[in-house]
């Protein structure tokens, strides 16, 4: 197997490594920290693998021109190794690709169902998420349209439940749209990794249900006080995670954190997710953060082994942590917020 | 050597001991509400300080809920202003007190069926993450501080206006 990967991606795997290499180590979140301006922070940035990516920038120096600047830099990578693999990696770099899909189709649907622009909507979409009929999306009046004549030729069409009612679209909370979208995604994603076997479905398994278990616990605490019924949040919970069904029954009917915590201890390494949250009554550091540092821990873990599509997954995941670490630095800059600026999230990449 | 002696004249007035009750009352009043402008002055700074903290912490919430959701558009903002007609749950009445009328809000109930909607899932939907939920709680708290620095503002406006008057007055006596 490692003669045929090498052979077909060994110089894919290279090249993401290298790139892996390229990102930001601590002295430099430590030097973006000690800036004092946007322009000290853009400055910083050339100074790393990122180079001279503002370099054809004119405009003033804010937080949506560094986020665009590093997206575009994302997307240059991901489409230079999109472009030059072969199956069946193709079809894994794809599958990198529909949760962005899945998002700007839930930003459409949002928009659509409250009568905005569309130029103005198209405009809020991530690039990564772009597919080809996302510029005819323009003729749907609707969101039962949207999915009735546009999206069903579009790579989401297979993500849509058969159980989600499109004739009252307009009046389904959006998230909740979102979430059985990215149920499905998740688990046909898991489905294919599995089939393709060797390293990849051993380390794309694990990596999948980590984020199956998040998503889980997740939308079981955000929906505490809602008018969701224990049926339909079942519904959102995927089912490709290391929690067993009776969890996922026992946390669907929950409305208390700590019960949802006691279901979690029972389950090593999800417990410890909610310890000391309440300390923190500002709201930066909450659950969501524990997760992505713990995701940042496995996905660098990733790169220790060789001959397996994992790297590229996990190198696309870094790399918006990353852009999203930039990001959150230049807001407290630009806010003059600057006691907050090292709750980033740690990429233990050193 | 003899020295300069100032004429001791018992009726100037300006001898504390020899001065006018009633002036006497009006000036201790002055005193009282200039004391008063200040104390206000003082509580004004304060919640204006308060206002810009808790705005600040507000916006860079916003900004971690963008670092967590990966995104610098949130669905939520592509579904504002609302198309469906919703109620304010929160009113700002004027109420008659000692000294004027005074701002006060009034907190209607969560009712969905007669159009009082939850303002937080109303506008970020049924799924609201730990942090945007804290930071209604601190757009609450706003709300309380900024009408709290409106009632301040105007019982400073009707203490400076006490205040010229009163001065008015004592002066033609």
């Amino acid at each position: 197997m490692s003669m045929m990967f090498n052979a077909e991606w060994g110089y894919l795997e290279a090249l993401t490594r290298g790139f892996k290499n390229g990102m930001l180590k601590h002295s430099d979140y430590l030097n973006l920290t000690q800036c004092e301006s946007l322009e000290d922070v853009m400055i910083s940035i050339q100074g790393t693998d990122y180079g001279l990516i503002f370099g054809g920038e004119k405009s003033e120096p804010c937080v949506e021109v560094i986020e665009q600047c590093l997206r575009d830099r994302l997307l240059q990578q991901y489409s230079y190794i999109r472009s030059h693999s072969t199956e069946p990696l193709t079809t894994f770099m794809e599958f990198i690709r529909y949760p962005f899909m899945i998002d700007n189709v839930a930003l459409l649907v949002a928009g659509l169902n409250n009568r905005r622009s569309m130029k103005r909507l198209l405009r809020m979409c991530h690039p990564l998420g772009e597919f080809d009929q996302l510029g005819a999306i323009e003729v749907a009046t609707n969101s039962a349209e949207l999915f009735d004549a546009v999206l069903i030729d579009t790579p989401i069409a297979r993500f849509v439940p058969p159980d989600l009612p499109m004739e009252s679209l307009r009046y389904l909370d959006v998230e909740i749209v979102r979430a059985h979208l990215y149920r499905s995604y998740l688990e046909t994603f898991y489905d294919y990794c599995s089939q393709l076997g060797g390293n990849t479905a051993g380390v794309m398994t694990n990596l999948l249900s980590f984020e199956a278990d998040r998503r889980t616990i997740t939308i079981a605490v955000n929906a505490i006080g809602s008018d969701i019924s224990a049926k339909d949040r079942l519904k959102m919970f995927p089912t490709c995670g290391y929690l067993p069904k009776i969890a996922l029954d026992a946390m669907s009917s929950l409305n208390d954190a700590e019960k949802i915590r006691d279901v979690c201890n029972v389950f090593d390494g999800y417990g410890k997710m909610f310890d000391n949250l309440e300390r923190d009554t500002d709201g930066m550091i909450t659950l969501e953060d524990r997760f992505l540092m713990m995701e940042a821990k496995k996905n660098v873990q990733t790169f220790l082994q060789q001959y397996h599509f994992g790297i590229f997954y996990s190198f696309i995941k870094l790399k918006l942590l990353e852009c999203r670490n930039i990001v959150w630095i230049s807001e407290c800059i630009a806010q003059r917020q600057t006691d907050r600026i090292y709750a980033y999230i740690p990429i233990p990449l050193d | 050597m003899s020295q300069t002696v100032e004429p001791c004249d018992e009726s100037d007035p300006r001898r504390e001991s020899r001065s006018n009750p009633e002036d006497e009352d009006g000036r201790c009043t002055l005193d009282g509400l200039l004391l008063h402008m200040f104390h206000l002055l003082e509580d004004l700074e304060l919640l204006h300080t308060q206002v810009n903290k808790e705005s600040s912490r507000a916006q860079l919430l916003l900004a971690r809920v963008r670092l967590h959701q990966s995104a610098l558009r949130i669905p939520a903002e592509a579904q504002l202003p609302r198309g469906r007609p919703y109620k304010a749950l929160t009113r700002v009445v004027e109420e008659r007190s000692s000294w004027g009328k005074v701002f006060k809000i009034i907190r209607l109930p969560v009712n969905p069926i007669l159009g009082y909607l939850r303002p937080v899932r109303n506008i970020f939907g049924s799924l609201v993450p730990d942090n945007l939920r804290i930071a209604n709680r601190h757009w609450e708290h706003c709300l309380d501080l900024i009408v709290e620095c409106a009632n301040i503002k105007r019982e400073l406006q009707s203490t400076i206006i006490f205040i010229e008057k009163l001065r008015y007055f004592l002066n033609q006596r």
